[in-house]
């Protein structure tokens, strides 16, 4: 399988000399093409860091980080931009809409962007919208729409330029237990029928069961990391609960 | 502790104390520089040579600045409050008590408002010396470092800092009174998409229109109700304001929503993004926008008028003086029973003492003197024709430049024209003079031999002089030759063509000065509520332009999106301001027209001038805004990261 995330030797320092914290510590991993990863760690422990680094928010101090064959260490403003719009989709727990543009014009942004002709534009939003089930939001404004909705169509613009890697921040901690799980079935959905990459942080353990892998990380390193492979949900969210306790992690395991 | 938190608050805040630091100095020169001009030495002398109601209508001006402080300082408090609102919030949820927070606020107010009061009153001694450099200088009076007035400087303290306790006392109520749960979630106002807007883009037009049918229905009543229908006039300046607010909210809600259709589906880059900030910051807005450009619209108007009006008055003194300096002798100032040699050797004897007077400030070219007789055609009835002797005649007319051709002879008959400014022309052996060759003594007369009036006494004698200097001390010459006796009143012996041209100007500059001090103000508060519109704007949009460049915008994609919205904002309100110019021209060409005088080409020039340096200011208002937010963008930017 083709490897889309590699991320080596990845150290990320906070301040120098003795006030200086590492909040990644010599980090190493892989993520292939298809793959759902979930990463979880108790707080501290630099999942927020990792994500910010892979999705270049921050340079890392030491290693490499490479996405789709392309380093992105060592590259200047405009190359940072240009990758995260080719090569990145985005989502964030407050969803990160924009309430002046329509749910539609939010969606094709990242086509915009890639300055895509009309024509295929409208094309994959059809496609998008439809896949998602936000087609009758189409014409709304973010704030017409509940949390569950918005996140349904922040996933949609994450998806739509079709990136390497699709990178979620905590993407139901703003919702209920009900739409959370409706988000982690689009996401599942995502992963299978779009063949999405997706790496997302979270702490909750039923929401990181939906993953095909989780990595755990403790004090800015690998813990341990776990495949579901033919397991049920039920079992791998045992396991995932189980580590988390060991961890001291509060893992929302309702 | 309190004070600690305030100063550090201050420091943190630093863009947006800027804003209402660089608001509040502007302000407190304008009105620093004003109150010094009423009471500057020359105002003093304008009010006693024209008009001494005009003190009082300044002094008014001042507190209609003062109110326009209020609200520029309210809105200037408005916008810190606006975004520090969950700020403040948080702290009284941590157990502070409003008090303290009122303090913190006050004292952070008051510290930014010292130090706007030093740097505006120090800018205002610069700005009151430009502003009286080109009122001097307009005036045509010499200028000197002008001398500052602790009389002003006392009434600018007084005025901007109750001006301030007034704003400050506003805020605090907010603060005293307003519940938590509305401080906290002030940020989560959703935005408003335009309701109607196919309505609104009639009313663009619609305001346009009535923006050009408004002038022209002032054209009429200055065509023909002039002096009689004011409450006419009244009505139909209130129709054009009311026009031009209704265009600006059109164009602000339907002409935007008209772009974002066009650009919806075929956008690229970050285009549909700036159009739709466009288009929600200028529904939002609409109505400022509105009254902005009414004031933008008074500020073109006003000095465009005025200059019109001042060119006027120029060309119409060349029209009504054809002599650079003249004055009548009458026979009534020796007595009635003085004969012909006396009448002259009498007559002579003030022609000296005037030409001596008027040698002591510009030197005589030429100058002339002409009897004019009366001859009575029926002894019994007062028929009568005027004559003035040849010899005399030829002299008056080398005065104004014009030699008389030897052919015509020693007899002929004159008649005069309308304006000083017309030439001699000679019809059928009649002379058509210039209006006022004789000054207002006759319109018909003969031009006879020396020696047909011998034996005749003079019913009057003209003195006409033409000076070779273009620009001397005419006032001081007036008020030697035209001197004020026992009862106030001044004794009109000499008309001095450059005094009444300054005259005029003085009059003119009382105007001006209105003008200058009325376009001034409305400048300084159009952009002062820009530049907070544009900042607060900027500010509450940080979020948004993170969240463009975490789906991958550069930089510099960012900063062209931020600039479009910034000029958008910045020239709206000048839309309806430029286009007024069309109907203006007419209405200048109107005025000249009135004065029977054509429309000078460089008027044109002067508008699109004017305008432009308007327009100009605005550019460095721009410039500076999106340097600032700008900054605040990347700032916000860096934290992300």
């Amino acid at each position: 399988m083709k490897k889309i995330l590699t991320v080596e030797q990845v150290t990320k320092t906070f301040g120098s000399g003795s006030v200086a914290v590492n909040a990644l510590a010599r980090i190493t991993f892989d993520v292939e093409k298809g793959q759902f990863v979930a990463v979880m760690g108790p707080s501290g422990s630099g999942k927020s860091t990792l994500l910010n680094v892979i999705s270049t928010i921050e340079p890392p101090t030491k290693g490499n980080i490479t996405v789709d064959g392309q380093p992105i260490t060592g590259c200047g403003d405009n190359e940072i931009a240009v990758f995260r719009r080719d090569k990145l989709g985005f989502i964030f727990q407050e969803y990160n809409l924009l309430d002046t543009l329509t749910v539609a014009e939010n969606i094709v942004l990242p086509l915009n962007l890639k300055k895509v002709g009309p024509a295929e534009t409208a094309k994959r939003l059809a496609d998008i919208a439809e896949k998602l089930g936000v087609t009758d939001q189409l014409k709304k404004y973010p704030y017409e729409l509940s949390g569950g909705q918005r996140q349904r169509v922040a996933c949609a613009r994450a998806v739509i330029a079709d990136p390497a890697i699709v990178l979620a921040d905590e993407p139901t901690g703003a919702l209920d237990s009900k739409n959370s799980r409706n988000l982690m079935e689009l996401f599942t959905k995502m992963n299978r029928e779009l063949g999405s990459t997706i790496l997302m942080v979270t702490h909750d353990a039923t929401v990181a069961s939906y993953a095909d892998r989780v990595i755990f990380l403790s004090d800015g390193t690998i813990h341990t990391e776990i495949y579901r492979g033919e397991r049920s949900r039920a079992d791998f969210r045992h396991e995932i609960i189980q580590i988390t306790e060991a961890l001291g992690v509060d893992c929302n395991a309702d | 502790m309190l004070i600690k938190l305030a100063f550090r608050n201050v420091k943190r805040q630093f863009s947006s104390y800027a804003i209402y630091f660089i608001t509040v100095t502007l302000t407190i020169t304008m009105i620093f520089a004003v109150n010094n001009i009423i009471q500057s030495d020359i105002m003093s002398l304008l009010l006693v040579a024209y008009f001494d109601g005009v003190k009082d209508i300044l002094t008014g001006l001042t507190g209609l600045l003062a109110l326009i402080m209020a609200f520029v300082l309210g809105y200037a408090t408005n916008f810190l409050l606006k975004k520090r609102k969950k700020e403040f919030a948080l702290y009284l949820v941590m157990g502070m008590n409003r008090r303290n927070i009122i303090g913190i606020f006050m004292f952070e107010t008051a510290l930014t408002f010292i130090f706007a009061l030093g740097a505006g009153i120090l800018l205002g001694l610069l700005f009151y010396q430009a502003l009286m450099g080109i009122f001097t200088s307009y005036m045509e009076l010499d200028y000197t470092l002008s001398g500052y007035s602790p009389v002003a400087l006392l009434y600018t303290i007084i005025i901007v800092c109750a001006v301030f306790l007034l704003s400050s006392a506003a805020s605090a109520g907010y603060l005293k009174f307003e519940k938590i749960s509305k401080l906290l979630n002030s940020e989560k106002i959703a935005e408003k998409t335009v309701r109607h807007p196919v309505i609104w883009v009639l009313a663009a037009v619609a305001g346009i229109a009535g923006t050009f049918i408004a002038m022209s229905l002032f054209i009429d009543w200055l065509n023909t109700a002039f002096f009689e229908t004011f409450y006419l006039a009244a009505l139909i300046i209130a129709f054009a304001i009311a026009s031009v607010i209704l265009g600006s909210m059109g164009i602000c809600k339907g002409i935007t929503w008209l772009i974002v259709r066009a650009r919806s589906g075929r956008a690229k880059s970050t285009a549909m993004f700036t159009a739709r900030q466009i288009s929600a910051g200028a529904s939002a807005n609409a109505v400022m926008t509105g009254l902005l450009a009414v004031l933008m619209s008074l500020a073109i108007i006003g000095p465009n008028i005025f200059f019109s009006v001042s060119d006027i008055y120029t060309r119409q003194t060349n029209e009504n003086y054809l002599y650079d300096i003249s004055g009548g002798i009458s026979s009534f100032e020796f007595g009635e029973d003085i004969d012909d040699a006396a009448f002259e050797n009498t007559a002579y004897t003030y022609v000296k003492e005037y030409t001596d007077k008027i040698s002591k400030y510009a030197e005589i070219e030429k100058y002339a003197v002409l009897f004019v007789y009366k001859q009575y055609t029926d002894p019994d009835s007062y028929d009568y024709k005027t004559l003035v002797k040849h010899s005399q005649f030829v002299e008056a007319c080398k005065v104004v430049g014009y030699t008389l051709p030897e052919e015509t002879g020693q007899n002929f008959d004159c008649t005069t024209s309308d304006k000083s400014t017309d030439p001699f022309e000679w019809s059928y052996g009649l002379l058509r003079c210039p209006a006022d060759i004789l000054l207002n003594y006759a319109d018909d007369f003969s031009v006879v031999s020396d020696s047909q009036t011998d034996g005749m006494t003079p019913a009057y004698g003209i003195l006409c002089v033409d000076v070779a200097d273009e620009k001397y001390d005419a006032r001081a010459l007036d008020a030697e030759v035209n001197p004020i006796d026992d009862r106030n009143n001044k004794i009109n012996r000499l008309t001095i063509k450059e005094y009444e041209r300054l005259d005029m100007l003085g009059q003119g500059g009382l105007v001006m000065l209105g003008d200058l001090y009325c376009s001034s103000v409305f400048l300084l508060l159009t952009l002062a509520i820009f530049s907070l519109k544009m900042m607060s704007t900027v500010s509450q949009d940080k979020q948004k332009y993170k969240i463009m460049w975490r789906l991958g915008t550069t930089k510099a994609q960012l900063f062209r999106s931020m600039f479009a919205q910034l000029a958008f904002f910045c020239f709206l309100p000048f839309i309806i301001p430029v286009l007024i110019n069309i109907p203006l021209l007419s209405i200048i060409a109107f005025m000249y027209h009135g004065y029977g005088m054509t429309l000078p080409g460089e008027t044109a020039l002067q508008l699109a001038g004017y305008t432009l340096s308007i327009i100009g200011v605005c550019l460095l208002y721009l410039i500076a805004a999106s340097i600032v937010s700008w900054l605040d963008i990347r700032h916000s930017l860096k934290e992300e990261s």
